[in-house]
């Protein structure tokens, strides 16, 4: 006797298989191909029953080699019973194969197997299931052993009665057209050719093209244009919505959900949190919590690193030397000042300012892993597509524009994805002036100097127009530049999860040490050089009005003033061409502490600068992505005319609006 | 008590706590806005945020007393996130008082003298406002 | 059911939503998009490993994300399907 066990893939077909065989098992190829082939052999109630372990499909189509040799199997071979292993627990999906099993053959046993886990999630009707598909169902546990017997039992024993899957009249007249044709061909099973035939299947056609019946071919090709008009839809599709139609409503019969009605808790949340009216607000709220939560976490840590290094000038003027205060004094007693101040002052406070700022950048990752692990963000980009096709946009490459909040260099590279030319260009044109990793760092830090009681919402209104822009320029870029059709698409989401705590923390590590890892050599060199230029020409007052900086600066101030951006920070702005978290490393060698910092610029001309760095041009490595990308100067070129232009905009518009009105003056 | 009662009750009780939520959330941002009050500190995305979120209870209330999913869903997402801000306050007044003392090394100080935000409060209230969450399963698409 | 979900990713809805709307179990639905792919219908759009060693050579590799969602798009035979 020949049992073949058919099934999706990850039923537990293998398990069951091992359950059955035990030992016995011998472990081939099929004929020809690299796919696997199990057998075993085994005696039941004194019967040697041989198993043979078919390949794991979804579908019975001509498309892929597991399930060809899985059909060709079952129709050559005519094994005596056929298996089809379910996995209960997604009892729906694993139907559909059994409708085309039903095709092939008569003889089919249901294994329902992860019965046990299966019953948590419905209320299953097995006697149900049996009396509608006249064909044995038992449940099994393959993992625990549980119904082996049973099925083996009904393979022997069993009560074959199928209900046939009808096609509609239209349809079955012409199915037995072709089988008439086929009478006198020898040929198992001369309705499932006649099915595939119609389907238009590519091996069934070539089987009969070898047969040398170019007649029923021509027939077939004939009968399925007649179906195709009738229904005004292609054949293959009619067919196979049947075939998910008869198991959706096998599975709606046989099958009562419980929980809920079948909803789980990430339907529930979805629900919510793309509606089309609270969607937005609740993304607003959470990127305002999540703000919020760093800023004030952080700083008890950032004051006491703060402390730590630079020490602290008490209000009765009396100062507590920090560890850089007395590395000098150590250092100064065996080399020359200038060296020990250009150590100390120059590199290892750089350096401390990276960690005093490191625990803002450890909390915004933490929150940000938190965000993507739970499965939110895949919803925020879900939330933005929708949003963006109310405006006309149909969602143009939202996932590499989402994508961007990391960093713009994977994102401009992703476009690729994007069929459209016309798509991928606008895409490419929004890209930059999605604020990345490095720019949220650099506002993180500016941020949090200068708006000590609103930090959160400053953040918030930066990524909000940045938002807003891009918006914006989409819409106009689909009108008038890159205009053209959009893609439809689907997103998968994942379901929602509680993130484990060591992921986060994973996560956390590995983007905060690529931050520290970066910023700790870059400071190295970046303080070196403006050191140099603070200190030289020999003699001046170091960053005095005479030093090479101070000269630079003075030359440059004119150009900042209408935006009330200061010398240093175009200083700042320049380095951050390389990168943009050079910014912040600038600062810190400029003007050596934060409250040096504080006080050189006012909050408005800080928010202005922010708004500058928030749009000016992209760093190099996506500028030279974008050329990669799009091979074209022009392009490069208008993307930073672009930024250039909002940020200037922005930044007067800010400057001038804030100095009229008297706000943070 | 049939479980009917006791939803209906635990969403009456998140309703009134919600219309609370949401005057105190209208008063942060008139206070922000240079109408101070007395009890509701200044706060416009603060006051944005509670706002927000007794909208979603409210709105979900009369569906979640209907048993159906749809209500469930928007009175539960938003208790979360009443309760995440009253999280979010908590902690911040945490952070506040170990910044305190890490400014103070060194210094003379007096003790910290506390304001607790009316969030917090509301942070274990809405806690009880949880039980539907408990009896989901009995929750429905559609009116039977 | 193919079209139905033919047109409901032509109009912007999760997988979510769609299997909500058709009552189908959601790995049913999975099932059927895959269904839907070896028919040409629908493309899948995975980031390809070249592209993902691409993205080294930024700056911010270790600090950007290397997870998206998985996205489908209607291929022209799709989108003729529901006209």
């Amino acid at each position: 006797m020949l049992i073949a066990l058919a099934g999706n893939p990850n039923t537990g077909k293998s398990s069951l298989f091992n359950a059955i065989t035990g030992a016995h098992q011998h472990i081939g190829n099929w004929p020809g191909v690299t796919v696997e082939k199990k057998e075993g052999t085994i005696t039941f109630e004194g019967k040697k029953i041989t198993i043979v372990d078919l390949p794991g499909t979804y579908s019975l189509t001509a498309y892929s080699l597991e399930e060809v040799i899985t059909r060709n199997f079952i129709l050559e071979e005519e094994p005596d019973v056929v298996v089809d292993v379910i996995d209960a627990t997604n009892l729906e999906r694993n139907l559909y194969l059994l409708t085309e099993l039903m095709e092939l053959t008569d003889r089919i046993v249901i294994a329902l197997n992860m019965f046990d886990e299966a019953k948590k999630k419905y209320k299953l009707d097995v006697k149900k299931m049996r009396e509608l598909l006249g064909l044995p169902v038992i449940p099994t546990v393959a993992i625990k052993d549980k119904g082996i017997k049973d099925l083996l039992h009904a393979c022997l024993h069993g009560y074959f009665k199928p209900k046939k899957l009808s096609y509609p009249e239209d349809v079955e007249n012409r199915v037995e057209k072709l089988q008439r044709m086929m009478e006198n061909l020898d040929l198992k099973n001369k309705r499932w050719h006649a099915i595939k035939l119609l389907e238009n299947d590519s091996e069934v056609r070539k089987k009969f093209a070898n047969l040398g019946r170019k007649d029923i071919l021509h027939e077939a090709e004939h009968l399925r244009h007649e179906i195709e008009d009738i229904y005004g839809d292609d054949i293959e599709t009619l067919i196979a919505s049947f075939r998910y139609s008869f198991a959706h409503g096998l599975f709606h019969e046989v099958a009562e959900p419980l929980n809920v009605g079948g909803v789980t808790i990430t339907d529930m949340i979805d629900h919510v949190v793309a509606h089309k009216i609270f969607g937005l607000p609740i993304f607003l709220v959470v990127m305002y919590l999540s703000f919020e939560f760093v800023f004030v976490v952080a700083a008890p840590f950032q004051d006491a690193i703060d402390l730590i290094f630079n020490g602290k000038t008490l209000a009765s003027g009396q100062h507590i030397n920090g560890l850089i205060d007395i590395s000098y004094h150590w250092m100064a007693s065996f080399m020359p000042n200038w060296a020990s101040s250009f150590i100390n002052y120059g590199m290892l406070r750089g350096l401390a300012a990276v960690l005093t700022f490191t625990p803002i950048i450890m909390f915004l990752f933490l929150i940000l892993s938190i965000l993507e692990d739970s499965g939110y963000l895949a919803r925020v980009a879900f939330l933005m597509d929708k949003l963006m096709r109310k405006i006309g946009l149909e969602g143009r490459g939202i996932i590499s524009l989402m994508l961007g909040f990391g960093c713009n260099v994977p994102a401009v590279m992703s476009t690729r994805a994007l069929k459209n030319e016309r798509e991928r260009e606008l895409s490419i044109a929004l890209n930059p002036l999605i604020p990345c990793g490095a720019r949220i760092q650099v506002f993180a830090f500016i941020t949090a100097i200068f708006f000590k009681h609103n930090q959160a919402l400053v953040m918030w209104s930066l990524i909000l127009l940045s938002m807003g822009v891009v918006a914006l320029l989409g819409y106009v870029y689909s009108k008038t530049i890159f205009k053209g059709k959009a893609e439809p698409f689907v997103m998968e989401l994942p379901p929602y999860r509680v993130p484990s705590l060591k992921g986060i923390f994973i996560h956390m590590w590995e983007k905060s040490e690529g931050f520290l890892r970066k910023a700790g050599t870059i400071i190295v060199g970046a303080a070196g050089i403006i050191w140099l230029l603070a200190a030289l020409p020999w003699g001046v007052q170091f960053g005095g009005e005479n030093s090479y900086i101070g000269q630079i600066a003075h030359f440059l101030a004119p150009v900042g003033a209408p935006f009330g951006i200061t010398p240093e920070s175009i200083i700042a702005l320049f380095f951050g061409f390389f990168a943009k978290e050079v910014v912040i490393d600038v600062f810190y060698v400029l003007y050596g502490t934060k409250e040096a910092l504080f006080a050189a610029m006012t909050p408005l001309q800080a928010y202005s600068l922010l708004l500058f760095i928030l749009f000016y041009t992209p760093c190099v490595a996506t500028l030279a992505t974008i050329y990669n990308e799009t091979k074209s100067t022009k392009f490069v070129l208008f993307v930073i005319l672009e930024g250039f232009a909002l940020a200037l905009f922005f930044s007067f518009l800010a400057y001038t609006i804030g100095s009229f009105l008297g706000v943070g003056g | 008590m049939k479980l009917q009662t006791k939803v209906l009750l635990s969403v009456i009780y998140s309703s009134i706590l919600a219309s609370f939520s949401l005057i105190l959330g209208i008063f942060e941002i008139a206070g922000s806005l240079g109408l101070h009050t007395n009890f509701a500190p200044p706060d416009i995305m603060g006051g944005f945020s509670l706002i927000i979120a007794s909208s979603l209870i409210l709105y979900g209330a009369k569906n979640t007393v209907k048993f159906l999913y749809d209500g469930l869903s928007f009175y539960l997402v938003g208790l979360a996130l009443l309760i995440a801000i009253g999280l979010l306050n908590i902690i911040i007044a945490l952070a506040d008082l170990l910044d305190y003392y890490i400014l103070c090394i060194g210094e003379n100080c007096s003790g910290y003298s506390a304001h607790i935000r009316p969030e917090i409060y509301i942070f274990f209230l809405a806690l009880l406002g949880l039980y539907p969450f408990f009896v989901r399963w009995h929750f429905r698409r559609k009116v039977p | 059911m193919i079209k139905d979900v033919l047109r409901g990713i032509s109009q912007g809805k999760t997988l979510a939503q769609i299997a909500e709307e058709l009552n189908m179990e959601y790995s049913a639905l999975m099932g059927m998009i895959e269904h839907l792919i070896k028919m040409g219908y629908i493309i899948a759009v995975d980031r390809k490993p070249q592209e993902i060693s691409a993205c080294k050579t930024c700056p911010l590799y270790k600090v950007c994300s290397k997870n998206g969602p998985k996205i489908y798009y209607l291929t022209e035979k799709g989108k003729r399907a529901i006209k």
